[in-house]
């Protein structure tokens, strides 16, 4: 197989739950480049540079709700209805973590529950509900977005006096989704479908405006003295979406500049 | 970056160090395919022209094979001098070669245990050095460390014909090495941006591979199956280029799922 086909989407359908987000948009955007067609399932609206794809009919968004199964089955049904098949989910939509009392001390069951729900809940729920449609086409390819924080504790001293903490649920949960990934390797492989998780290290968001200090101490914490890019997940996605990863399964890649490698 | 190229290596050049086993093979055609001027090694100098032969066939591709032993410095120094003469600089090391030493396994003479690491280790070390600094000094490089999931895990008896009678300890102890000697290097050039991650692979299933060792081998791994002739090549290609430029230090199993469980 020539190199450029390995990694080529050609007539391959994705859903990427969070598609719209910062991250997300990215990866949706570099499925869409090799050629994939995508569902983007998330509650707000695709950031504008999506607009042509949509309008050329490869990309299609559906408002879905990933704490919501009655959503999820909605949005795989019309996935599967405009598209006519399922070949990639990318689980990339958490919600929850980092409400209410956030502290290991105070945090209250119900905080606790919804922030573990919100990062491996989703990613539990939105597999479920796909597999059926993958087994339709013959296998697929799963990728699930898992955390540094899944690897690794948050170093508190990084987060100084900025009160931005990292609550002690998303953690646990994205730990869980690595497990989770593992889980589904062992247990889909027979249905020909390949599950891996990608541990993003530290993308900011621009807009949230973080303090210089702050994103000095996320870039030192880094072997490559820097945070990641906006796009620089999505190579990543479009590597194991492809057969260019077609004996790579059950495992987790960090892409998170050397974070947890010391 | 065009999203479309952005796994293109293009304009890049590669040194794929031992391309000529059944692992290097598909490494050394990979980062030729996928665009770079890919210079590929071996310390057999009786070799050499039949590996010049073999890599020349397919023209549409730009493969150079040359005469390097990695326990010799002065022939790494040379490589890396003939490299930059002829291009200015080294983008891309693939430290892939390997001596497999003790094939008597765990009671061979002691001496062959340091026989390996000279080899193994130290050689590994001094290349990674010596065409390192050059990445450290052009501020750019990916250096591809070939591991192997026998750096992962111990060995398992019941996959052969004699047991662990033969099971080489020295081929585990520096696999494993391999493993966090990658870390090492991410971090001592990570602030130059230049890159190192380990790729650990599975078994390779070959001509010569035993028909009942293939069937036992297969149960172990979750997608039920020995590795084939091109299964390593997306993943060279993918830590080789630009679109992995966050990603180092890391270990990636390419293994079927043989370690996940």
């Amino acid at each position: 197989m020539q190199m450029k086909e390995m990694f080529s989407l050609r007539g391959k359908t994705a859903v990427v739950t969070g598609g719209s987000g910062y991250l997300g948009s990215c990866m949706v955007e570099a499925m869409l480049a090799h050629g994939a067609n995508v569902t983007v399932a998330d509650p707000a609206e695709i950031p504008e540079r999506l607009f042509p794809y949509k309008e050329k009919g490869k990309l299609y968004h559906v408002r879905c709700d990933v704490s919501d199964t009655e959503s999820i089955c909605n949005m795989f049904e019309r996935s599967a209805d405009n598209f006519g098949q399922l070949d990639i989910l990318v689980n990339n939509a958490n919600y929850g973590a980092g409400y209410g009392d956030t502290g290991i001390d105070k945090m209250s069951d119900k905080v606790w529950d919804i922030g573990i729900d919100g990062s491996v809940g989703t990613a539990f729920r939105c597999t479920r509900e796909s597999i059926s449609y993958l087994r339709q086409n013959g296998g697929g390819s799963i990728v699930n977005i898992a955390s540094m924080y899944g690897m690794v504790s948050p170093n508190p001293g990084i987060y100084g006096s900025s009160e931005a903490n990292n609550p002690p649920n998303y953690g646990a949960g994205k730990s869980g989704v690595i497990q989770l990934t593992r889980y589904c390797a062992g247990h889909l492989a027979k249905d020909n479908i390949r599950a891996n998780s990608v541990s993003p290290g530290p993308f900011p968001k621009p807009s949230q405006e973080y303090d210089q200090d702050f994103q000095n101490n996320l870039a030192d914490k880094t072997m490559l003295k820097r945070v990641g890019e906006q796009h620089e997940v999505a190579g990543t996605i479009v590597f194991l979406a492809s057969s260019a990863s077609g004996y790579v399964t059950g495992v987790n890649i960090a892409v998170d500049g050397g974070w947890t490698a010391w | 970056m065009n999203v479309l190229d952005s796994f293109s290596l293009k304009g890049k050049v590669a040194l794929v160090v031992g391309g000529t086993g059944l692992y290097g093979r598909q490494v050394t055609s990979a980062l030729a395919e996928a665009g770079a001027s890919t210079y590929v090694t071996t310390r057999h100098k009786d070799q050499l022209q039949d590996v010049k032969q073999e890599f020349k066939q397919d023209e549409s591709v730009d493969i150079h094979a040359l005469y390097m032993d990695q326990t010799k410095e002065d022939t790494t120094i040379k490589v890396r001098d003939n490299l930059l003469k002829e291009h200015g600089k080294i983008d891309i090391l693939v430290n892939n070669a390997v001596a497999r030493v003790m094939e008597t396994g765990w009671n061979s003479d002691t001496a062959q245990f340091s026989q390996s690491m000279e080899i193994n280790a130290t050689g590994m070390y001094s290349v990674t050095k010596i065409i390192g600094n050059v990445m450290y000094e052009q501020k750019s490089g990916s250096i591809i460390q070939m591991g192997s999931m026998m750096g992962m895990i111990g060995p398992d008896g019941w996959l052969y014909d004699e047991g662990l009678k033969d099971s080489p300890p020295d081929y585990f102890f520096h696999k494993g090495g391999m493993v966090n000697f990658t870390k090492y290097v991410a971090s001592y050039y990570g602030q130059s941006n230049v890159r190192c991650n380990c790729i650990s692979p599975g078994g390779i299933e070959s001509y010569r591979t035993p028909p009942e060792f293939v069937e036992r081998y297969n149960t172990r791994t979750m997608l039920n199956r020995m590795a084939n002739d091109t299964d390593i090549k997306g993943i060279i290609v993918f830590l080789a280029s630009d679109t992995s430029a966050y990603i180092t230090g890391a270990n990636i199993p390419v293994d079927g799922g043989y370690t996940a469980k």
